[in-house]
């Protein structure tokens, strides 16, 4: 008993310098934040959850390999091996000592931040007080089994730190691995601590089914490495030549970590064109039937003061598209709306139609272009009226041979005007449904109701069903096929069946009734009833990039989705088979370069149009069966 | 000469083979996947090799000849130190530029001219190995004094990240004094200085009093280099 206490009080004498670190780190730099809270919002923030947080782990792995090398070397090695006491003994003592002190200085910083904090609705403190030390329990293991192994600290670290990366980030890359990921487990204890409210944290579901494997897989590494260490120093076992180990070693970790990734998010949507956007510009957005298109550019930071956009019409010959005379303008696009106000017709492909609205004047009009022929250029500006008046955003729709413009006048109040393109004279203006916002309202969420979802359409005055639900795909975020619409999110891909489409355009429509449950029919405007049938839930690597959608497309049972990473900047596009909704699933990617959101134009044949810094025709994603 | 390089050559060639395969695996692999634009693909391999490989190749020449003893032996060899100097800058100058023109060669024949032509793609390449080249020179001159590899390692960590500091710095400044970047507009004298300054592109003229400015720093440094090459021998002091 006197050797073991002796064996602890020399581990505590050469390991309370974490403490010391620990008072300077994650005490005295919060007390400092605080002080400036104090003097700024008159309230005393103690945070130290965020040093902890980051730095917690690394200093676990600092500890113990800095305990063990120390007692590991030369001479003192070969001291401990002249002394009666087992190799066993001192290094479990020197384990379990590192680690209690360990645990000492990162939890009770932590302790007394949720102390100090209990008027704040943030438990950040709680939930790292409750996931954080099994983390810290494995790589504090991680490093003690490298510093047994290889007995020089700065080898020792950079190998642990490169297993514990692996631990971290293989669960996150390889699907099966998922149960065994510590975000997950982390994300759960931070909704149920949040979710308790002022619970007592150490009582919050440890013991929840979805955290074991997390816990058993912790506790396993754990263990397994302790044993390893103790073999390793019982027999004699070390790496002679660390150096080259160690960075072959975070190299191979790198390269494993990477290869995972980039092969779980591969492109395999084969490139059949590229077409350069001369001279420096984006594609920025495409329009096209399969036979006749065009592709709306812009000339990128090199180019004029004033951007002109350019319109570049194609004809699709033999499968690749033959671009004609670009027809360039700088009132071709609209920055603020984008390709809200824009529309091209299939039946006129030889015309591009913009809507324009005027803060100052209040004007409204269409402007259409000639694309081809001797007179391209601005073909004719109909003037719509002088009643726009801000608000939502003005819209210009093209369903079937018709275009639809509708902008607000008022709060309460928005225009529509019906196009009839083939003839540019006589303009059909149809009475104004007063709504609340422009058409741009109508593409999101009216409640739900009896496990059934309610979504505004376009309160356009279209004859048809079908023609109501194309109208409702020209918006961001909604795709209409068939039966079928599809919802895109940043968390998941959403697919419903359509039930019916209900209700007519009402003078009373309020925005209140659409947050609030499921909508009176006999006051609300164009709603479609859809029953929810499947998502994608995305993997943890894709939420790890955090996509935010861009455009959505359904055509031929495909689900084409522009999407830019939030994490990383990079724009990509995910095609998704929906041939069974129940079950949507990932087919093909592509990533391009691009200042923006990609521009996607599906065609009729499973090929795709992407345009980034150039115009891609991609070839159709695999078929799985 | 010879025989100096060959011995360099023997002790770090294992070095310029793990920075090949690291920098050529991550470019294949990134090019062959198109996670993203080819583009960030390669300045990723950059950014990879110009972190990595001038750190790599500094804290093995001198710091790991005295922390294994040698530098004594090697000073005691009947060359002149300009010569061991030569032999050793040249080994760290492969060791920065070789895996950075594999990883070239490696990206333009996966994907050259697919986004990028191969010339923009060279262009890329061409500036990282300047500034990886130009950072190794820095660390090299600093860490000659360096008593382990561990420790010259250390130090060259500092160094990267003090020139990180002052480049973003000098970014933010010259945002600030509305020049913009040093592509377009006058790079500031501190930016001539700077091992990052090829990272961004600069202007025909920039580059060429970069090179000057660069070539300058080279030549000090390998001066401060050879009056710091002595070895004292710690058991000699009283």
């Amino acid at each position: 008993m006197k050797q073991l206490i002796a064996l602890a009080w020399k581990e505590w004498r050469e390991v309370r310098w974490v403490l010391g670190f620990a008072v300077v780190i994650y005490v005295a730099l919060p007390v400092i934040g605080g002080i400036e809270s104090l003097r700024m919002s008159h309230r005393l923030v103690f945070e130290a959850s965020p040093w902890i947080e980051y730095t917690g782990g690394v200093l676990a792995t600092i500890v113990a390999v800095t305990s063990v090398c120390r007692d590991l070397k030369h001479p003192i090695a070969e001291f401990w091996q002249s002394r009666a006491v087992s190799s066993t003994l001192w290094l479990l003592i020197k384990y379990g000592v590192g680690l209690a002190i360990l645990m000492i200085a990162c939890i009770v910083p932590l302790l007394i931040e949720e102390w100090t904090a209990d008027f704040r609705s943030n438990h950040a403190a709680a939930a790292i007080i409750e996931g954080f030390p099994l983390v810290w329990a494995v790589q504090y293991s991680l490093g003690f089994v490298c510093a047994c192994v290889i007995r020089r600290p700065a080898p020792a670290i950079m190998l642990a730190l490169a297993l514990s990366l692996l631990v971290y980030c293989l669960p996150i890359i390889l699907p099966p691995l998922h149960a065994f990921s510590f975000t997950e487990f982390f994300r759960g204890i931070e909704r149920s601590v949040s979710g308790e409210g002022q619970q007592i944290p150490s009582r919050v579901g440890l013991t929840s089914t979805h955290r074991q494997p997390f816990i058993v897989a912790a506790a396993g590494i754990t263990i397994c490495s302790l044993v390893f260490s103790l073999m390793a120093v019982g027999r004699e076992w070390k790496i002679e030549s660390p150096q080259r180990l160690t960075v072959w070693s975070m190299g191979g970790v790198l390269l494993v970590l990477f290869g995972s990734a980039s092969f779980r998010l591969a492109a395999n949507l084969p490139i059949l064109q590229s077409i350069d956007i001369a001279p420096s510009g984006d594609v920025l957005a495409i329009y096209s039937d399969g036979h006749r298109g065009v592709a709306v550019t812009d000339w990128g930071r090199d180019g004029p003061g004033r951007i002109p956009y350019v319109a570049r019409p194609f004809t699709v010959v033999s499968n690749r598209l033959e671009f004609g005379e670009p027809l360039s303008n700088a009132k071709l696009w609209d920055g603020r709306f984008g390709d809200r106000v824009c529309a091209w017709l299939p039946g006129q492909p030889d015309l591009f139609f913009r809507l324009a609205v005027s803060w100052r004047t209040q004007e409204v009009s269409l402007i259409v272009f000639r694309l081809s022929g001797s007179d391209r250029g601005i073909y004719k500006t109909i003037s719509l009226g002088n009643s726009y008046r801000g608000g939502a955003d003005p819209n210009l729709i093209a369903v079937g041979e018709r275009l639809y413009a509708s902008w607000c006048e008022d709060v309460n109040r928005y225009t529509a005007v019906v196009i009839d393109p083939r003839d540019m004279t006589h303009l059909k203006e149809e009475p104004a449904p007063p709504y609340y916002g422009g058409i741009a309202y109508y593409a999101g969420s009216a409640g739900r109701a009896d496990g059934t979802e309610y979504v505004w359409l376009p309160p356009v005055p279209v004859t048809s069903v079908s023609d109501l639900l194309e109208a409702a795909t020209e918006h961001d975020g909604l795709a209409f096929e068939g039966n079928s619409m599809f919802e895109a999110t940043r968390d998941s891909l959403n697919c419903f069946k359509l039930l019916r489409v209900i209700g007519k355009p009402s003078a009373t429509q309020k925005k209140s009734t659409a947050a609030n449950g499921p909508p009176d029919r006999r006051s609300d405007g164009f709603l479609a009833q859809l029953q929810p049938v499947g998502a994608y839930q995305p993997t943890l690597l894709e939420r790890f990039l955090d996509p935010i959608p861009h455009q959505i497309r359904a055509i031929n049972g495909l689900v084409y989705l522009s999407q830019r990473s939030e994490t990383l900047g990079f724009p990509g596009v995910t095609v998704f088979d929906v041939t069974d909704p129940t079950s949507p699933r990932p087919i093909g990617h592509f990533a391009a370069p691009s200042d923006g959101p990609l521009a996607i134009c599906p065609l009729p044949d499973g090929q795709v149009l992407v345009g980034g810094h150039k115009l891609y025709q991609l070839g159709a994603p695999p078929r799985h069966p | 000469m010879r025989p100096l390089l060959w011995k360099e050559w023997h002790e770090q060639r294992w070095k310029l083979g793990f920075g090949c395969v690291v920098l050529c695996a991550f470019a294949l692999i990134g090019l062959r996947t198109r996670i993203v634009s080819d583009e960030s693909i390669i300045v990723g391999t950059c950014a990879l090799g110009v972190l990595l490989l001038p750190i790599l190749s500094a804290a093995g020449l001198f710091p790991a000849e005295r922390g294994e003893g040698t530098l004594k032996t090697l000073l005691a060899l009947p060359v002149t130190r300009s010569k061991l100097l030569a032999a050793k800058m040249i080994l760290g100058t492969a060791l920065c530029a070789g895996p950075l023109l594999a990883a070239a060669a490696v990206s333009v024949l996966v994907a050259g001219g697919r986004e990028i032509s191969d010339s923009a793609m060279f262009a890329i390449f061409w500036r990282a190995i300047a500034s990886g080249v130009f950072l190794f020179v820095w660390m090299f001159a600093l860490t000659v004094r360096s008593p382990s590899e561990g420790r010259g390692a250390a130090l060259a960590v500092g160094i990267l990240v003090c020139w990180l500091i002052v480049t973003s710095g000098l970014i933010r400044s010259t945002h600030i004094a509305g020049y913009g970047f040093p592509e377009s507009h006058a790079p500031l004298p501190l930016w001539l200085a700077c091992p990052f300054v090829f990272v961004f592109p600069p202007t025909q003229w920039a580059t060429a009093l970069g090179v000057i400015a660069q070539g300058a720093i080279t030549v000090a440094l390998c001066l401060v280099t050879l009056r710091a090459m002595t070895f004292t021998d710690p058991e000699a002091q009283p």
